[in-house]
């Protein structure tokens, strides 16, 4: 008895694993397909230099002294013309010498305001809370204070705002660090099928693409619609989206708007940074999803597409839960008896499509982007997987943990992430560039 | 022991399936990626600039060949020759496969075929049927009927682009650009873009409306739907922005005064204002001699009909239409017009600005008849 | 302000064209479509027609390398695979219990169980899976602890690992189909690709079946968990991504090459 319960319960953990999981796979197809074949991507790039309200750039800084000189150098280089420009570098609490260079910016470029921080809740969100208030910008952009914008980035991300719904719109983050170590190779192949494949895939489908923080920005009024930013969220560009979309509001995506960031070379950093995601995301999906499912202004496809995008480190557990269950199925030989074709057939065929699915987006991208390369790193991105599901799984304990039996875990807060760019004092973009052959020319 | 070599063969083959990645690392480990140019900016003019940067170079390093002659200077880059000339005619008929560059005046008869770019420093006349790889000029240039160019077509002066012309890439001018009716490109860009049959008088507007539809309503104004406008599918998205559900056909003249976004099809009767931006998700149609403040994007087609007067940007998901007589001009910014799909322009249109598609932009001279009665036009 | 117009000033200070690396896509078209859809289709029949023949020669050459390798196999028995299938054969390799596992297999365990927690400790991107893995080697040991008299016959494990492999072989063309066929500007390489996979999966298939057959009859049961998972599915999901890796990069140098797909574009 006790035996045919275990397996019935594991055929059950087996059964929700399929069902989900095929369901994302689906959708990772779907999209892979779709980026790869539409003929015109939905893109404002003919339109960029006729677009020019006034915008505010944000760019948060807690002791970036080694970089902050490039990116204030690259925005004042930006083909942006200065009147309609103003550069607002929050100097949040900074004990460093980030103080002084932006102050020496301030007194070179008049368009460029420091904001400086000396009390109040500790990041991003808070500070960009605190900066907003003193802008004069119709659209506000953001770069975190690592990023280094190419000059025509800013009228890149303007662009979509000729849109009376776009409420905010993301650019492309490009990691630059590829060869630190195998963790931000591994990282660069994710990021492409993030932004290449993904992105641009729902975006071009008409569902929401996703704010991400930086390399971004949002419209002030639809910003000040949907009550500013929210500083308790982890991941307040993911609540933002939510708040617009619930709005009506969309996020546009820019591929071409591409900026370059510094991935995370260890597994430590790179586990904080999925921590945070995976808690953020996650309380966004319990704060919205009953709005999601009753908004007027959504379609049933763009409702599935955000409970899918809001849900997915969900599927985690539920992997690692199908895992353990065809264990318990292994060593149970009452569970060896002949299956049906067709129901063994399913749970083969999920096995292959499902996790073959993600990679066909990182392929999709490699091939776009034309980073062959880097496209030969695929069988090490298991690795990856391994990491990421484990990461994600430990993060949602915490996050479970903490959401109903309080503050008993260790629950994730913001973290400033490690810095590996040397800078270069301003001096050109900051860049060491060490070409790779074959994977960008 | 037999087991222990095949394990040891087996997991040597199943490292295999990592090794390329283990040698792609390699050579990636402590390499920085490379791939993008952070010093890009977008000029709508790049490839003739780029062309004639490139040819100034060439001419200031390449030594000139020894069957040089002072009427013909001749260098070699590579594969291909440059030819240097004063002012240059060809006759009809004939097929040019090098590089061409003319110090004065540039001119041919019909039917020529030039397989590389052509430079011409002066003013420049291409005759009809002629087939261009591309061409620069720095006066004014003018193709005739039915020239065909496989890339782009720059010139410092007015360029005319001839009747049934064909460009497959962009068109530019720093002066003007006459489309002619037939031709087609892929984008055109120029202080004035003007259409065949051009005709500027004034559009002459009714009296006085009878009504006028506000939105967002003013609360005196009807709360029942009237004219096509039903105030409560009517919302606020917040930040002075409003939505409106399902398709909004207007048939009197709007004052359009906050952004709107009209989740269907949009149209306007004529001589609408519309002051702020208007987004479609379906199809947009402005009505005759309407003035069009705002931008106006949608997913579908969009059709601006005669005499329509615009400031601002057009962007279509679908198809464009620009009626007879539709202007589009303002200070300071050039106006621009894109769509994904065909964007075809009638007679008697004036543009300071862009025009471009994903497919292609056409002229067609708009029939006498559909002018007939001509409602706006005095 | 005149926009993005080379004027001399501030925006006109790029020295060369920017090609941009993406390419903005890579059309499906309908022959291509066709073309892999028909050919995957005749593939799946072709196995499910010829799947008792396929099995057996998936058995001869596990015999074959099964007397390579030196491990002892008594003859082959009937399985039954699936109700409505003739059966496959399953081979007869003795296998240990718990009780009849030498010292030196269980030394081997605690030693992969020290091993990984090596990996995991000195090795970040590895722990999760290292991690999965000593489970997998715990689970497996306190199975075999507690329940000394579970037995899993060869023929059994020949049963589950035919099953497996023929869903598989059935499958994988249209897996290929979505990998290969359809992003390949190519329809003859993309063809190549499939079929390669598709006679490569049967082979590796064998390589593997025969180094757990071999590991069973040494160790017993003790790896069995970790070798399932490393060695079933999971590898031939590993093998598709060696191949899928390969032909991107191949697909991407020849996409390069022909850089007028994307140029022509404004």
């Amino acid at each position: 008895m006790a035996i045919t319960a275990l397996i019935i319960f594991s055929w059950t953990l087996i059964g929700i694993a399929m069902v989900v999981l095929s369901a994302y796979a689906v959708r990772h197809y779907y999209l892979a397909y779709s980026r790869m074949c539409i003929a015109h991507p939905r893109e404002t790039n003919e339109l960029v230099g006729f677009v020019m309200p006034r915008i505010t750039v944000f760019v948060p800084m807690h002791n970036e002294e080694r970089v902050a000189r490039d990116i204030l150098q690259a925005l004042v280089d930006c083909d942006y013309d200065w009147k309609l420009l103003e550069v607002i570098p929050i100097n949040d609490r900074s004990t460093d010498g980030t103080r002084a260079i932006v102050d020496d910016f301030a007194r070179r470029y008049p368009f460029i305001k420091p904001y400086h921080r000396s009390e109040g809740n500790g990041g991003k969100p808070a500070a960009l809370v605190d900066a907003t208030v003193n802008s004069t910008g119709e659209i506000y952009l953001m770069f975190d204070a690592d990023y280094v914008p190419g000059r025509a980035v800013l009228k890149m991300l303007t662009a979509p705002f000729l849109d009376p719904e776009i409420g905010a719109v993301m650019g492309r983050v490009v990691p630059h660090n590829i060869g630190d170590s195998l963790l931000s190779g591994l990282l660069s192949l994710e990021r492409s099928a993030g932004y290449q494949s993904v992105q641009q895939a729902r975006y071009n489908l008409g569902f929401t693409a996703q704010f991400g923080g930086t390399v971004g920005g949002v419209r002030a009024a639809a910003l000040r619609a949907v009550g500013g930013w929210n500083p308790e969220s982890l991941t307040e560009d993911t609540d933002l989206t939510f708040a617009l979309l619930l709005n009506g509001w969309r996020t546009a995506y820019v591929n071409r708007a591409e900026c370059y960031e510094e991935v995370p070379q260890d597994w430590g950093v790179r586990r904080r940074q999925l921590s945070r995601w995976v808690t953020g995301h996650t309380e966004c999906l319990h704060n919205y999803w009953p709005d999601l499912v009753r908004a007027r202004f959504l379609t049933r496809g763009e409702k599935w597409d955000a409970i899918f995008l809001l849900a997915m480190y969900l599927t985690a557990p539920i992997i690692v839960l199908g895992w353990l269950a065809s264990l318990v199925l292994f060593f149970v030989p009452e569970a060896h008896a002949v299956p049906v074709l067709p129901i063994a057939m399913l749970i083969i065929g999920y096995q292959l499509f499902s996790n073959q699915a993600t990679f066909l987006e990182i392929g999709v991208a490699t091939l776009l982007d034309g980073t062959r390369l880097r496209a030969l790193l695929m069988p090490l991105s298991l690795l990856n997987f391994f990491a990421n599901t484990g990461a994600i799984c430990n993060a949602l304990r915490k996050f479970y943990w903490n959401r109903f039996w309080g503050s008993g875990g260790d629950g994730d807060g913001w973290y400033k992430t490690h810095r590996t760019r040397p800078g270069s004092d301003g001096k050109g973009f900051g860049l060491n560039h060490t070409k790779v052959e074959g994977m960008g020319d | 022991m037999l087991f222990l070599i095949y394990s040891v063969l087996f997991l040597a083959l199943f490292y295999l399936h990592f090794a390329l990645a283990h040698r792609a690392w390699i050579t990636i480990r402590g390499k920085r990626s490379s791939e993008l140019d952070m010093s890009y900016v977008r000029l709508e003019d790049y490839f003739g600039q780029s062309f004639r940067r490139k040819l100034k170079h060439w001419l200031a390093t390449l030594p000139a060949a020894s069957n040089s002659t002072a009427n013909l200077l001749v260098f070699h880059h590579g594969q291909e020759r440059i030819f240097v000339a004063p002012s240059v005619q060809y006759p009809s008929g004939r097929v040019e496969k090098e590089i061409l560059v003319a110090e004065g005046t540039f001119s041919c008869g019909n039917n020529c075929d030039f397989r590389r770019e052509v430079m011409v420093h002066g003013d420049c006349s291409i005759g009809e049927g002629t087939s261009l790889q591309a061409i620069a000029a720095d006066g004014a240039l003018s193709l005739g009927e039915a020239v065909s160019v496989r890339r782009w077509v720059d010139a410092a002066g007015k360029l005319t682009i001839g009747a049934h012309s064909a460009i497959s890439s962009r068109a530019t001018s720093r002066t003007a650009i006459e489309f002619l009716p037939g031709a087609h490109a892929q984008s055109l860009f120029a202080p004035e873009i003007a259409t065949e049959g051009r005709n500027d008088d004034a559009a002459e507007l009714s009296s006085k409306p009878v009504t006028v539809v506000q939105i967002p309503h003013r609360p005196d104004d009807p709360q029942k739907a009237h004219n096509g406008f039903d105030p409560q599918k009517l919302f606020s998205m917040g930040g002075g922005t409003y939505a409106y559900e399902g398709d909004l056909d207007i048939t009197a003249p709007l004052h359009l005064r906050a952004p709107l976004v009209v989740r269907g099809h949009f149209s306007c009767a004529k001589e609408s204002l519309l002051e702020a931006d208007v987004k479609a998700h379906r199809n947009i149609t402005i009505g005759p001699a309407s003035v069009v403040k705002g931008n106006l994007v949608c997913d579908g087609d969009m059709l601006l009909k005669p005499d329509v007067y615009f400031q601002s940007i057009l962007q279509a998901g679908g198809t464009m239409r620009l009626s007879f007589g539709v202007r589009g001009l303002r200070e300071k910014l050039p106006v621009a017009a894109h769509s994904t799909g065909v964007l075809t322009l009638e007679s008697n249109i004036v543009i300071n600005g862009k025009v471009s598609s994903a497919h292609r932009v056409i002229a067609i001279a708009t029939p006498l008849a559909w002018l007939q009665p001509n409602p706006t036009r005095a | 302000m005149i926009p993005a117009v080379s004027t001399g000033g501030r925006s006109a200070q790029r020295t060369s064209i920017y090609l941009h690396r993406s390419v903005r896509t890579l059309p499906l078209t309908r022959t291509r479509l066709w073309t892999a859809l028909v050919l995957a289709l005749a593939i799946f029949l072709l196995i499910a027609a010829y799947s008792v023949p396929i099995m057996q020669v998936h058995s001869d050459l596990a015999n074959v390398f099964l007397r390579w390798a030196g491990i002892p196999n008594q003859g082959w028995r009937p399985v039954a695979i699936f109700p409505g299938l003739e059966p496959g054969s399953g081979p007869l390799v003795p296998i240990p219990t718990f009780n009849q596992v030498s010292e030196g297999a269980r030394f081997a365990l605690i030693l992969g169980i020290v091993a990984l927690l090596i990996i995991a400790r000195r090795y970040s991107l590895f722990r999760n899976l290292a991690n999965f893995l000593i489970v997998l080697l715990f689970a497996s040991a306190v199975v075999n602890v507690f329940f000394d008299t579970f037995q899993l016959q060869s023929m059994v494990f020949g049963q589950i690992w035919l099953r497996q492999e023929l869903l598989v072989w059935l499958l994988m063309p249209f897996v290929s189909l979505l990998l290969f066929m359809l992003p390949q500007p190519t329809i003859s390489v993309g063809i190549s690709w499939m079929l390669l996979a598709q006679v490569y999966g049967f082979l590796f298939s064998v390589l593997r079946f025969v180094f757990c057959l071999g590991v069973l009859h040494y160790t017993g049961l003790l790896f069995m968990p970790l070798l399932w998972f490393a060695f079933g599915t999971l590898s031939d999901l590993l093998f598709l991504l060696f191949f899928y890796s390969i032909s991107v990069y191949q697909a991407s140098g020849n996409l390069w090459g022909v850089r007028s797909s994307w140029q022509s574009q404004l």
